[in-house]
C-alpha cells in the first residue's frame, strides 16, 4: 500500500505542478490581460474542438491522437526498487503531456488553465480524480485475489480498458456542454 | 459500435438542448467569468478519472 500511496502523492504533485505552470505561463505570456469575453470565445471554440476529438477516438477505438504516444517504461521495475520506480511512474502520467491520454477532457482541463481561466490549484482536482478511485479500486478484493492466485486470473484491469470509448463519451459530453454553456453565458 | 455513436450523439443534443433551457431560466448562469471555474474543475477531474483506463 505505501507504493500506491507513493505512486498516488507523485501523480497529484505533478499534476499540481503542471497546472501551475500552465497558469504561470499564461500570466508571463499576457494571456490574462486579454478581456475575458475573448478568452471565454476560444476556451468554448477549443473545448468543441476537442469534443470532436474525443467523438472521433470512439469511433476508431483508440486513445486521445492529442499527445506523446508513451506510457512510463515498465523495464525501471528490474532495475530499481520498487517504491522509487511507482514513485516516478506517478509523476510521469501526473504531468499530462508525457503519457498516453485516454481522453481529450485532459488537454480541455490543461487549455482552460493556459487561457487563465481556471485556478492555479487545478491540478489539485486533476488528481484527486485519479488518486481516489485508483486507490479504492487496489483497496477491492478482486485484485487482492489476483495478485495471491497459483493461476494467472484477471484481476478487472481488462474490463476497465475496454471501458474506454464510454468514458471517451462521457468527456465528449462534458466538453460540449461545458462550451455550450460558456457561449450561451455571451449571448444571453 | 455504430449504435453507440448514434446513441451518444442523442444524449449529446438533449444535454446541449437541456444546458440552453437552463441557462436561458437561470440568471446566475449568464456570468461566463464565475462559470468557467466549476467548468475547470469538473473537466479536471474528469480527466484524471479517465486516466484510470489507460494502457
Amino acid at each position: 500500500m505505501s507504493i500506491a500511496a507513493a505512486f498516488a502523492a507523485a501523480f497529484v504533485g505533478a499534476a499540481v505542478a503542471m497546472f501551475a505552470l500552465a497558469s504561470a505561463a499564461a500570466t508571463m505570456l499576457g494571456i490574462t490581460q486579454l478581456p475575458v469575453h475573448w478568452r471565454v470565445v476560444l476556451a468554448g471554440t477549443g473545448l468543441l474542438s476537442m469534443a470532436v476529438v474525443d467523438l472521433r477516438s470512439m469511433l476508431r477505438s483508440t486513445y486521445c491522437p492529442i499527445g506523446w504516444r508513451r506510457q512510463a517504461p515498465r523495464i525501471l521495475m528490474r532495475r530499481y526498487h520498487m517504491l522509487a520506480v511507482a514513485t516516478l511512474w506517478g509523476f510521469d502520467t501526473g504531468l499530462l503531456v508525457t503519457t498516453f491520454r485516454v481522453a481529450a477532457a485532459s488537454w480541455g482541463a490543461l487549455y482552460l488553465a493556459a487561457l487563465g481561466l481556471s485556478p492555479q490549484w487545478t491540478g489539485f482536482a486533476y488528481g484527486v480524480g485519479f488518486a481516489l478511485p485508483f486507490l479504492m479500486l487496489l483497496a477491492r478484493p478482486g485484485l487482492g485475489r489476483a495478485a495471491r492466485a497459483a493461476t494467472p486470473m484477471d484481476p478487472g484491469l481488462e474490463t476497465m480498458l475496454r471501458m474506454r470509448s464510454l468514458i471517451q463519451g462521457f468527456s465528449a459530453a462534458l466538453l460540449i456542454a461545458s462550451g455550450a454553456v460558456l457561449f450561451s453565458s455571451l449571448i444571453a | 459500435m455504430r449504435r453507440m455513436y448514434t446513441e451518444s450523439v442523442h444524449l449529446l443534443v438533449r444535454t446541449v438542448g437541456v444546458l440552453h433551457l437552463v441557462v436561458h431560466r437561470c440568471d446566475m448562469l449568464t456570468d461566463a467569468a464565475a462559470l468557467v471555474t466549476p467548468i475547470a474543475l469538473a473537466l479536471a477531474f474528469v480527466a484524471g478519472f479517465s486516466q484510470l483506463f489507460s494502457p
